[in-house]
């Protein structure tokens, strides 16, 4: 037992080195350092968008309405990337739209995951009703296609930011559940648990100090490979006009917006689409080479 | 010994099948408590839509749509009319849901079929392809080509297309089901199977020349996903003992990928599969949103904006339950596949 107890110790020196080492292998890693290269430089957009973007994103040019990018060999003058119907600059636009991408994406990832570990932990480690009760409502959740259900939330709630991530939430934590409660139960008949019962730990202390630490990288895994899928989840419903408010630039929206003058003016939705891509492709390879990392023998589609 | 092995597979189906009762009472009642989260009261929605009414109008409604009795009551009444099939009446067209939603059901099972075809035709063979040819050019152009496929989302997809193979090359309709002056009977209300039983050809060009790409735009996800499983999974066969000794055996190469290593590399594919229709039901609605399709998804989406609660009731309903059903469809397929497996 003394030797378990030796052994969690180690583990856990480990885990407080972890994050350096961790951060040097993920930029070793090629396609997982190009995610995290492009992911930044869409964090920085987000943050200075007001530096960076030339015009504000609500601004309408009546005159300069829907003209070609500048590099185009009609193109207008002055919009990089072109104006819309309403002759707004659609580069401010896509600049000011990372925001709404970004924090919907990161925050029902991060709520998903918070409320999956801490529903996920204790029905794990209690079992009984409890686990009974969210076991049974997880599966509900899970019998509803995602992006269906999302819909029909935000029809019932109304378009705005908290109701989206509340919406993407709603059903998220689910996945997290499931796998954090059967790394739980995985977990539990451990000597180290064995060690930290005997020693007089209180389960709040063994589930937090001891079952955690040894479980959430998966957890960390499944966030970064669902990120991808929130933020296209998000942009969908903006595209159905379920996202932000309309005076909130969001890519999905932008996208609609250009679905109408598509034989016209391609540009108008080609360009914040070609973003979400870029984002989310970003994403994707950054959670691939988290997984890489972290649990090579992980299987999440 | 088969026969006891047979009834076993009987039992397990069935239970499975059973289980899928309680699923499904339990996906109507969050999809109630969801739907009675609407603020203010449906009525209001109704009469906002078509102008004045006097009170007793005010009642008459409420009574039909039993918002005058308890909540658990109208619950109760809820599940009590689904049971028989009723989803109630749209407030927009005074019809029943049922109907509505049932007449737009073949356009969407058509196109969910097509692009659920087009992802396993090409995901497949791509996916056994990459994996016999680990690091090929092939192997990595294809695995490439997947993980973008994965990451673009389905309505941009779809414009792009459009905006290429529509507008720029002209070799596809933009939207609809069928042109216009093409006459085509309806018999099932699958065009394809329609065109095909009245041995209409030129309507059957047409019909397939307007599903190609929303078909194609909505399997490119699903086919990524499909060929990245099937890659390694078949890697993983591929490494098993008994395709040595099948290899060993001098067996041909073919025959040892497809006849020895197929059959165990298919069974996370399955699953996979099963796990995306959820993903194709989803996409479905943004995807007929894109090219006009005449199906469920647009219906639902139209009746958003239009706010005809029933509608979308109905719709979640009628997809999610679609899912269930298809779930239980893969976990069956699976007992054959796979025998070892206890459902």
């Amino acid at each position: 037992m003394i030797q378990a107890m030796v052994g969690a110790q180690e583990a856990a020196a480990v885990t407080a080195r972890r994050p350096l080492r961790f951060a040097c292998r993920l930029l070793g890693h090629p396609s997982a350092a190009l995610g995290f290269v492009i992911l930044c430089v869409f964090g920085v957009l987000a943050l200075s968008a007001n530096l960076v973007a030339p015009f504000d994103p609500n601004e309408a040019h009546l005159l300069d309405r829907l003209s070609p990018p500048t590099w185009l060999s009609h193109g207008g003058s002055g919009y990089l990337l072109g104006t819309d119907q309403l002759g707004r600059d659609i580069f401010s636009r896509i600049v000011y739209g990372t925001r709404v991408s970004l924090l919907i994406g990161l925050l029902s990832v991060s709520i998903s995951m918070i409320v999956g570990l801490a529903l996920g932990t204790c029905a794990g480690f209690y079992r009984g009703w409890f686990d009974a009760l969210v076991s049974r409502f997880a599966d509900l959740l899970m019998a509803f296609p995602y992006l269906i259900f999302a819909i029909g939330m935000m029809a019932v709630i109304g378009p705005g930011f908290w109701n989206l991530v509340l919406a993407l939430s709603f059903k998220g934590w689910v996945e997290f559940f499931r796998l954090v409660r059967g790394e739980t139960l995985a977990q539990q008949c451990r000597e180290y648990v064995e060690a930290a019962r005997a020693m007089g730990a209180s389960s709040g202390r063994i589930i937090g100090r001891h079952i955690l630490p040894n479980i959430i990288h998966t957890s960390i895994v499944l966030a970064t490979l669902r990120m991808g899928y929130f933020i296209v989840l998000e942009a969908s419903l903006s595209y159905l006009g379920l996202g932000v408010p309309p005076r909130i630039p969001a890519w999905g929206s932008m996208v609609a917006d250009g679905n109408e003058v598509l034989f016209s003016a391609w540009w108008v939705s080609t360009f914040p689409g070609l973003a979400i891509a870029a984002l989310v492709l970003a994403v994707n390879l950054l959670g691939e080479g988290v997984r890489e990392i972290l649990d090579p023998r992980l299987r999440i589609g | 010994m088969p026969r006891a092995q047979e009834a076993m597979r009987g039992i397990v189906i069935l239970r499975r099948v059973l289980a899928t009762i309680p699923l499904m009472l339990g996906v109507a009642v969050v999809v109630f408590v969801i739907m009675r989260a609407i603020p203010g009261d449906p009525v209001d929605i109704i009469i906002g839509q078509g102008g004045t009414a006097t009170q007793q109008e005010l009642d008459l409604l409420r009574r039909e749509f039993h918002l005058d009795r308890p909540l658990h009551e109208q619950l109760m009444l809820f599940l009590g009319d689904l049971s028989r099939g009723d989803l109630g009446l749209s407030f927009v067209k005074r019809r029943p849901v049922a109907s509505i939603l049932l007449e737009a059901l073949p356009a969407t099972i058509e196109l969910a079929m097509a692009s659920l075809f087009l992802s396993v035709l090409f995901g497949i063979p791509l996916g056994i392809y990459a994996a016999v040819r680990q690091s090929s050019l092939v192997d990595r152009i294809s695995m490439a080509g997947a993980f973008l496929g994965i990451s673009m989302p389905p309505f941009w997809l779809g414009i792009v297309a459009i905006l290429l193979l529509s507008v720029r090359l002209g070799w596809f309709p933009t939207s609809g089901r069928v042109s216009l002056g093409v006459l085509l009977e309806p018999v099932t209300g699958f065009y394809l199977l329609d065109s095909v039983l009245t041995g209409n050809w030129a309507a059957l060009w047409d019909v397939l020349r307007h599903l190609f790409l929303p078909a194609l735009t909505l399997s490119v996800g699903i086919m990524a996903v499909v060929a990245r499983v099937m890659r390694s999974s078949m890697i993983e066969v591929l490494r098993e003992n008994y395709v040595t000794t099948a290899r060993a055996k001098g067996l041909h190469e073919r025959t040892v990928v497809l006849r020895h290593a197929l059959r165990n590399a298919l069974i996370p594919t399955i699953t996979v599969v099963g796990l995306q229709m959820g993903v194709l039901l989803g996409g479905n609605m943004v995807v007929e949103t894109v090219f006009g399709w005449p199906g469920m998804g647009r219906l639902v989406v139209a009746a958003i904006f239009s706010r005809d609660y029933p509608v979308i009731q109905g719709g979640v309903m009628l997809y999610t339950f679609i899912f269930v059903i298809v779930n239980l469809m893969v976990d069956v397929l699976y007992t054959y596949i796979n025998p070892r497996v206890q459902l």
